[in-house]
C-alpha cells in the first residue's frame, strides 16, 4: 500500500482555483520530487497533506495517508499526525524558528507533546537527533537561541524538529532554496540519509529540476495547479516527452548566446581595486575587552576592463556582498583603494560621487523589495536620472524611460503600472531598466536571478547577455550559483573568508577549479547533465 | 545581559541630568523675576527681596543650578511658598495617593487587556472578535472624566457601595483608603485597557503570520498551544512599550480624574501649584515625574531583554 495517495485533489482559495485534480503517490522509502514554478501549487499540495491551509481554502478529492482519510480527519486527529507521523521542513530557515525559545526547547516540545516524555527524557532524545543532523551538543548546546546559528545550522534544527519522532512521511518545501550551493548539497545529503535509515517517504518540493535530479526517485511536475508530467526520474529527464518538462530542463541548463564584441580601445581598467580591506570591530567581551576584529574583506585586488563581465562567486558569508558595497561606495573600506575610470572613489563625499554613480548602477536580488510599492514604473525607472549633470525636461525624461523599458523588453505602455502589477521576472527587468537608464559603464548585480523561477531566470540572463553585447556594459556579478557565472561571465573570481583564492577564465575555473573553495562550489553545484550521466551510469 | 543593562542604566542617568537642566532652565527663562512672579503684582519690595534670598536668586546661575541639583540628590527640594512646608514632604504625601492609584490602574488594565487581546486574536474575523473590538473602540473614544461621572452615579450615588470622592488618608485604614481608589482606578484603567487590548490583538495577529508559527503547528501543537506557547511572548514587545507609556500617563496625567474624585494626588498638587504660581513646587513635582518616567522606561527596556534573547547578546 502506498504511504501517501492523493487522488484528484482540487483546491479553491476564495475564487482562485489553486489545484486542479492533482494525483500523487509516495511509497515508504521513496523520494518524490514535486517540481514547478512559483504559483504552480506545490506548497498548497504540501499544506493540504498537513491540513494547514490558509483560511478560506476548500479541498476536494482524496488524500489518504497510511490508510487514513486526511480530508475527513478532525483537527485533533491532525494534531496527533503532524510532527509525529508527518514532519515538515520549510523554505526560509532564518524565520522558521521562534526567536525567543532555545533550540532545545523547540525540538523537545514536539517530542514531549507526542510521547508524553518527561523533560529529562525529551532532552536526551533532543540531543540525539541534533547530533544526527550534525549539531553535536558539545558544540551546539540545547541552550542556544536561533539567532546564534547560521542559516544552514538553523535549517538543520528545523529538520531535527521534523524528524525527531521518525515520521513516516517528511515533506520538505524548498528546503535549500535560501542556502548556498555547498549547504544545499549537505542538506540534501542529510535528507537522503534520513530517508534511507528510516525508510521514510520524502516529498521534496523544488522549483529547479537540477536540484532534485540527484536525490529524487520519481518526479511530479506541476503547472498552474495541474500535473503535467509524472514518472521515474531518469525516464522523465531522459525522454522529456512532455513539452513543459523539456522547457523546465532547458531553462535550468540555459546558457545565453553572447555576442563577443572586439574589446574597445581602453586606457586602463574601468574599475581597479587595490589591497582592499574591510574589518568589523569585534563584539565587546567585557568592560574593556573586545573579541578579535573580523576581516570581511581581506587584501583584495582586481581590475575590471570596460565591457568585461566578471563573476564574483563564493559561499554565503564569504564577504562578496561587503566587497560589492564598497565598490558601489555604499560602504567605506578600512584600507586600500578603489579606482573607477582612474579616479579614486573610496572616501569621496556623496556630492562628489554623483558623476561616478551615473556610470555605476546596481541590480539587487529581490526585485520587489527594491521598489517603492506606491510609485509607478515610470517614476521608479527614472529615479537615477537625478544623477545627470543637467536636469531633463519631462518629455526628455519620458523618452529615456521608454527607451530603457524597450531595451529590457517591457512595453512603454506599461510605464503607468505599479510594481505589484508586474510579474517577478518583469520586476527584475524593471530593476535592470532602472540600472541602464543613465547609460552606465558598470552594473554591479548582487544575486540578480536567484529569486526567480528557472524559465524567468533564463530570460533575465539572456537580457543581461544582450545588454552586455549591445551596450558594452561591464558587469560585476555576485552569485553563489555557478550556472549563472557560466552563463554570462568571461572571468571569475572565487572568494573565501574575505580573500580571493582563485581567478581566471570562467570556463577554466569551472571545469578545473584549483582552490578548495572553488572545488567545493563546483562539486556542490546542481547540474542536470552530470546528474543524468550518473543515473544512467548506475543503471547501466 | 549585564552589558545591555549597564548601558541602559547609564543612558537613564544621562537623560535624567539633561532633564534637570531643562527643568531648571525653563523656570529661569520665565520672563521677569521668579520671586516677583510668585508674589504677584501687589507685593512689597521687602517681601520680594526676602523671597529672592530664600530662593537664592541673588547667587549666580551656575551656582544656583548646582545648589538645586545637590538639593535634589539629598532630597531637599526647597520649601513651598504657599504651603510653607518642605516640597519633599508635600510630594511624598501626594505620591502615597498617586502611586497606588497608578499601580492599581495599571494592573487592572493589563489584567483586562491581555486576555481580551488573546480572546480576539484567537477568533480573528469572527463575530466575537468584531464585537469585542467594537466595545474596545468605544472604550478608547469615551473621555475618562465622563466615564468617571457615570461610575460615581451608578456605584456611589445609586448603589452606595463606595465613596463618591475624597481620600480619608492611609491612617484611616488600608481598606478605607483602597475603597476610595476603586472608582478612580476603574475610570483610569478602562480606556487604557481598551487601547492595550487592541495593541495586544494586532501584535498577536502579526506574530501569528510568522513562519515559526507554521513550524510550531507542523509539530502538532494545537492553535491554543501555539497562541500561548509561541505567539504571546513574541507579541509582548509592543505591549510592553505601550504599557510603559501608559504608566507614565497614569502617574502624571491624572489631573482630571483626581479633580473629579477630589483626590489629593500629584496631579492636583501640580495643578494647584501652577495656579498659585508656586514655582518651587512645580519644579519639584516635574522633576519627580520626569525621574519616574525615566525609571519606567528603564524597566521597560530591561524587560525587553528578558523577553527577547537577541537583545541580551547584542551589546
Amino acid at each position: 500500500m502506498a504511504l501517501l495517495e492523493i487522488k484528484n485533489l482540487s483546491l479553491k482559495i476564495g475564487a482562485f482555483q489553486a489545484l486542479k485534480g492533482v494525483d500523487l503517490t509516495i511509497n515508504p522509502g521513496e523520494v518524490r520530487a514535486l517540481v514547478g514554478e512559483s504559483g504552480s501549487g506545490k506548497s498548497m499540495t504540501a499544506l493540504s497533506i498537513m491540513k494547514l491551509l490558509p483560511s478560506g481554502a476548500t479541498a476536494k478529492g482524496q488524500i489518504h495517508f497510511n490508510g487514513k482519510d486526511i480530508l475527513a480527519a478532525s483537527e485533533a486527529e491532525m494534531c496527533r499526525l503532524r510532527g509525529d507521523d508527518i514532519g515538515m521542513v520549510f523554505q526560509e530557515p532564518m524565520t522558521a524558528l521562534n526567536p525567543v525559545k532555545t533550540i532545545g526547547e523547540q525540538v523537545a516540545e514536539g517530542i514531549r507533546l507526542h510521547t508524553g516524555a518527561g523533560r529529562a527524557v525529551a532532552e536526551e532524545r533532543t540531543r540525539i537527533i541534533l547530533d544526527r543532523v550534525g549539531l553535536p551538543s558539545s558544540k551546539f548546546p540545547l541552550s542556544r537561541y536561533p539567532h546564534e546559528l547560521s542559516g544552514g545550522q538553523r535549517q538543520r534544527v528545523v529538520i531535527a524538529i521534523a524528524c525527531a519522532l521518525k515520521p513516516k512521511l517528511l515533506i520538505a518545501d524548498e528546503p535549500t532554496t535560501a542556502l548556498d550551493v555547498v549547504l544545499q548539497a549537505q542538506i540534501l545529503d542529510l535528507l537522503q540519509s534520513l530517508v534511507d535509515e528510516e525508510r521514510m517517504g520524502l516529498l521534496l518540493i523544488s522549483h529547479d529540476l537540477a536540484v532534485v535530479a540527484d536525490t529524487a526517485d520519481s518526479i511530479t511536475i506541476l503547472r498552474h495547479g495541474e500535473v503535467m508530467d509524472n514518472g521515474e526520474t531518469t525516464q522523465i529527464l531522459t525522454e522529456q516527452t512532455h513539452p513543459y518538462t523539456r522547457q523546465l530542463a532547458q531553462a535550468s541548463m540555459h546558457v545565453p548566446e553572447r555576442i563577443h564584441r572586439p574589446h574597445p580601445q581602453f586606457e586602463g581598467p574601468l574599475l581597479s581595486v587595490r589591497n582592499l580591506e574591510r574589518s568589523y570591530r569585534g563584539n565587546r567581551a567585557g568592560l574593556f575587552a573586545r573579541s578579535e576584529d573580523t576581516r570581511a574583506v581581506d587584501d583584495v585586488s582586481f581590475d575590471l576592463q570596460p565591457g568585461q563581465s566578471m563573476a564574483l562567486v563564493g559561499r554565503s558569508g564569504c564577504g562578496k556582498s561587503t566587497l560589492a558595497r564598497m565598490v558601489l561606495a555604499l560602504d567605506q573600506p578600512t584600507s586600500g583603494e578603489i579606482l573607477f575610470a582612474s579616479q579614486r572613489i573610496d572616501h569621496l563625499k556623496e556630492a562628489a560621487l554623483r558623476p561616478i554613480r551615473q556610470n555605476m548602477q546596481v541590480v539587487f536580488q529581490d526585485p520587489y523589495g527594491s521598489f517603492n510599492p506606491r510609485h509607478k514604473a515610470e517614476r521608479l525607472v527614472s529615479e537615477p536620472l537625478y544623477l545627470l549633470d543637467r536636469p531633463l525636461s519631462t518629455a526628455e525624461k519620458r523618452e529615456r524611460v521608454d527607451t530603457s523599458l524597450e531595451r529590457v523588453g517591457i512595453s512603454p505602455k506599461d510605464r503607468d503600472k505599479y510594481p505589484h502589477e508586474f510579474s517577478g521576472g518583469q520586476r527584475q527587468r524593471l530593476a535592470i531598466a532602472r540600472a541602464i537608464i543613465t547609460e552606465p559603464k558598470l552594473i554591479v548585480a548582487d544575486e540578480p536571478v536567484s529569486a526567480l523561477d528557472v524559465s524567468i531566470r533564463a530570460q533575465v540572463l539572456d537580457l543581461f547577455a544582450d545588454l552586455n553585447g549591445r551596450l558594452g556594459i561591464a558587469y560585476l556579478f555576485i552569485t553563489h550559483d555557478l550556472a549563472v557565472a557560466r552563463a554570462i561571465t568571461d572571468t571569475v573570481m572565487v572568494m573565501s573568508d574575505g580573500k580571493i583564492v582563485e581567478r581566471g577564465r570562467t570556463e577554466d575555473v569551472l571545469r578545473y577549479p584549483q582552490s578548495d573553495a572553488g572545488r567545493a562550489l563546483v562539486d556542490a553545484s546542481p547540474d542536470l547533465h552530470k546528474a543524468l550521466a550518473r543515473r544512467i551510469g548506475e543503471q547501466g | 545581559m549585564l552589558n545591555y543593562a549597564s548601558k541602559r542604566i547609564l543612558i537613564g542617568i544621562v537623560t535624567l541630568l539633561a532633564a534637570s537642566i531643562v527643568v531648571f532652565a525653563v523656570l529661569e527663562v520665565v520672563p521677569g523675576d521668579p520671586a516677583r512672579l510668585m508674589l504677584g503684582m501687589n507685593a512689597t519690595e521687602d517681601a520680594v527681596r526676602t523671597l529672592q534670598e530664600q530662593m537664592g536668586l541673588n547667587q549666580p546661575l551656575i551656582a544656583r543650578y548646582f545648589n538645586w541639583l545637590g538639593g535634589l540628590l539629598t532630597g531637599d527640594l526647597g520649601r513651598s511658598y504657599t504651603y510653607s512646608v518642605p516640597v519633599i514632604s508635600l510630594i511624598t504625601e501626594r505620591v502615597a495617593v498617586s502611586l497606588p492609584l497608578a499601580l492599581i490602574s495599571l494592573v487592572l488594565s493589563t489584567v483586562i487587556a491581555i486576555p481580551v487581546g488573546l480572546f480576539s486574536a484567537a477568533r480573528r474575523g469572527s463575530f466575537s472578535d468584531t464585537a469585542t473590538m467594537g466595545v474596545a473602540q468605544i472604550g478608547v473614544a469615551i473621555p475618562n472624566f465622563w466615564f468617571a461621572l457615570l461610575l460615581v452615579y451608578v456605584f456611589a450615588v445609586t448603589l452606595r457601595l463606595v465613596p463618591a470622592g475624597g481620600f480619608p488618608g492611609w491612617n484611616a485604614g488600608v481598606w478605607l483608603g483602597l475603597k476610595s481608589l476603586i472608582l478612580p482606578s476603574i475610570a483610569l484603567a478602562l480606556p487604557q485597557a481598551a487601547i492595550l487590548a487592541r495593541v495586544t490583538r494586532s501584535a498577536l495577529l502579526d506574530v501569528l503570520g510568522e513562519d515559526y508559527i507554521r513550524t510550531a503547528r507542523a509539530k502538532g501543537l494545537t492553535r491554543r498551544k501555539v497562541l500561548y506557547g509561541h505567539a504571546l511572548r513574541n507579541a509582548l514587545i509592543p505591549v510592553l512599550t505601550i504599557l510603559g507609556l501608559q504608566f507614565a500617563f497614569l502617574l502624571a496625567g491624572t489631573i482630571i480624574i483626581e479633580n473629579v474624585f477630589y483626590l489629593p494626588g500629584l496631579g492636583r498638587l501640580v495643578f494647584q501649584a501652577i495656579t498659585q504660581r508656586d514655582l518651587i513646587v512645580v519644579e519639584g513635582v516635574v522633576m519627580v515625574l520626569v525621574a519616574t518616567v525615566i525609571l519606567v522606561n528603564l524597566l521597560v527596556d530591561l524587560s525587553y531583554a528578558i523577553v527577547d534573547p537577541r537583545l541580551r547578546s547584542r551589546s
